[in-house]
């Protein structure tokens, strides 16, 4: 196969050229999204998220209504359970938390078992983009760019309240708004994550380049640049791979961002170990 | 008389919804160095958290003679947390945590303020003697250099309250020199400043005042020399409440 087969030839197809731009949105939200989630400690409420808004789009889909807003409404259910739970019932959050996505999802699952269309729920988990069409499309891009104006606009404050919550609370800035548009803002990256790669692995598109941002010690501010060049290469060497070898497209993204994870990782220790430069460096 | 720059009128002081001060009054003024003192656990972060309005507390509290409703003095303190508290582990830059002081005040967001923001962030490394560490990474200052930057975070903002939580706790010699020198400065420029602190030797030669919270209801505040001798039980002081 010529490169010219594998990189061109299938974007003849307008299934392709749709899976493109799906993945290329969910390539540059869910990183800054998940960049934010990694370093206000939300990882485990963003995978939780990625479970509990399974029986809103099921829903969603049963009446026929947009599943963004049933996957919304899910995660705002999700948010309010773990809300009472450690508020009112005083249980440790990340028990709430596993406790709130996990009977979500068992609820999900058996709408899921309700539906005539078996193949939409796997659609649902794991990502079907080539099955996307252009209102698919347009919905997710009108998402993504509120979320991405939100993130923006809050970015001084976020980056405050990360380094340092009572800080940035002496000097005005509400963190806990600040982390409730946040969580917001991962819930609406699930859902647009959920027709490129599936629910349940937009958390690897979203995590593992911010992971790898850290890992190759990148600077907070370029960090979310290089989060989603990431983002956008595992999403678009993904369809291709998906498409020329007939496997899933989000399990064949994760997997991608995992292989970049890990190489960078060993190129870490390569460089530390003075391999590539011939000088030792101590990492602080 | 001068009028007092922050006074504390029958306050009550809370963490969390525990009661850690009863019926506290103090008042601060313009310029002075205070030191809080006290064992562990007495109350110290938790008065400064008040007086820089992030942890409930009922009474009056005065900026100026105007009440201090919700916070509403904020952009005049210039609060400097324990170094532990503060997540070094993240890849920031030392201008970009700077740069954080600036968050809350809405008056400088956005492009048209860009300039100003970055000058005002160099004027606060320049002014804490950390110009030179602007593009360090924090994960790779001493204690010192850590301590600066949080100083300059604070001064961002050009306060005229400075309270800070234990700020010499962990340095070396030539750092806790660093840092005193510079509330000296601050001081003597009138900037109020308030630190808690563990370090007598340090209050008795450097702070003019201290305020030793002995329990939740009896705080002794006077001069450092008298309120020490007091804390050994050894000299006559003035009581508040």
């Amino acid at each position: 196969m010529s490169p010219l087969d594998f990189f061109i030839s299938p974007f003849e197809y307008s299934f392709m050229r749709n899976a493109l731009c799906i993945v290329l949105i969910a390539g540059i939200l869910a990183p800054i999204t998940g960049f934010w989630a990694l370093n206000r400690r939300m990882v485990y409420l963003m995978d939780a998220m990625s479970h509990s808004v399974l029986p809103g789009v099921i829903l969603a889909a049963m009446f026929g209504v947009s599943y963004l807003s049933g996957g919304l409404i899910a995660a705002l259910v999700l948010t309010i359970i773990v809300f009472y739970l450690t508020k009112k019932g005083r249980a440790p959050e990340d028990g709430a938390i596993g406790v709130g996505s996990q009977s979500l999802f068992a609820l999900g699952v058996i709408l899921a078992s309700q539906s005539s269309e078996h193949r939409s729920f796997i659609h649902i988990l794991f990502g079907n983009p080539f099955a996307s069409n252009s209102s698919d499309i347009a919905l997710m891009l009108i998402t993504a760019v509120i979320t991405l104006l939100l993130i923006i606009s809050l970015q001084s404050k976020l980056i405050a309240a990360t380094f340092d919550h009572e800080h940035a609370e002496a000097i005005g800035v509400k963190v806990i708004r600040i982390d409730l548009v946040l969580i917001l803002a991962l819930a609406a990256t699930t859902v647009v994550g959920l027709s490129s790669v599936g629910v349940l692995m937009t958390v690897s598109l979203a995590v593992t380049p911010a992971v790898t941002m850290r890992v190759l010690q990148i600077s907070f501010m370029k960090a979310r640049y290089g989060a989603v060049l990431m983002g956008i290469l595992a999403g678009t060497f993904g369809i291709l791979l998906s498409y020329h070898l007939g496997i899933p497209v989000g399990p064949t993204v994760a997997l991608l961002c995992l292989a970049i994870l890990s190489i960078s990782v060993l190129y870490m220790q390569a460089r530390d170990a003075g391999i590539l430069t011939n000088k030792k460096v101590i990492s602080p | 008389m001068t009028q007092a720059l922050l006074e504390g009128h029958d306050l009550d002081v809370y963490r969390g919804e525990r009661l850690v001060l009863s019926k506290i009054s103090l008042n601060f003024n313009k310029g002075e160095k205070v030191a809080v003192i006290g064992r562990n656990g007495a109350g110290k972060t938790t008065l400064l958290m008040a007086l820089a309005g992030i942890t409930k507390y009922e009474g009056n509290l005065f900026y100026q003679s105007k009440p201090c409703h919700h916070g509403e003095h904020r952009q005049q303190i210039g609060y400097v947390p324990q170094r532990s508290q503060v997540r070094w582990d993240l890849p920031l830059q030392v201008i970009d945590v700077v740069a954080s002081g600036m968050a809350g005040n809405p008056h400088l967001q956005g492009r048209a303020h860009r300039k100003e923001r970055e000058e005002q962030q160099y004027r606060a490394l320049l002014e804490v003697g950390a110009l030179p560490l602007a593009r360090r990474m924090i994960n790779s200052l001493s204690g010192g250099q850590a301590q600066r930057v949080l100083i300059a975070r604070s001064l961002v903002s050009n306060p005229d309250i400075l309270l800070l939580d234990e700020p010499l706790s962990g340095l070396d010699v030539h750092a806790l020199d660093q840092v005193i020198q510079l509330l000296h400065k601050k001081s003597q420029e009138g900037t109020l400043v308030v630190a808690a602190m563990h370090e007598l030797d340090i209050v008795r030669s450097y702070f003019q005042r201290a305020i030793y919270i002995e329990s939740q209801t009896k705080v002794i505040d006077g001069s450092s020399e008298i309120v020490l001798q007091n804390h050994f039980n050894t000299a006559k002081v003035k009581t508040i409440s």
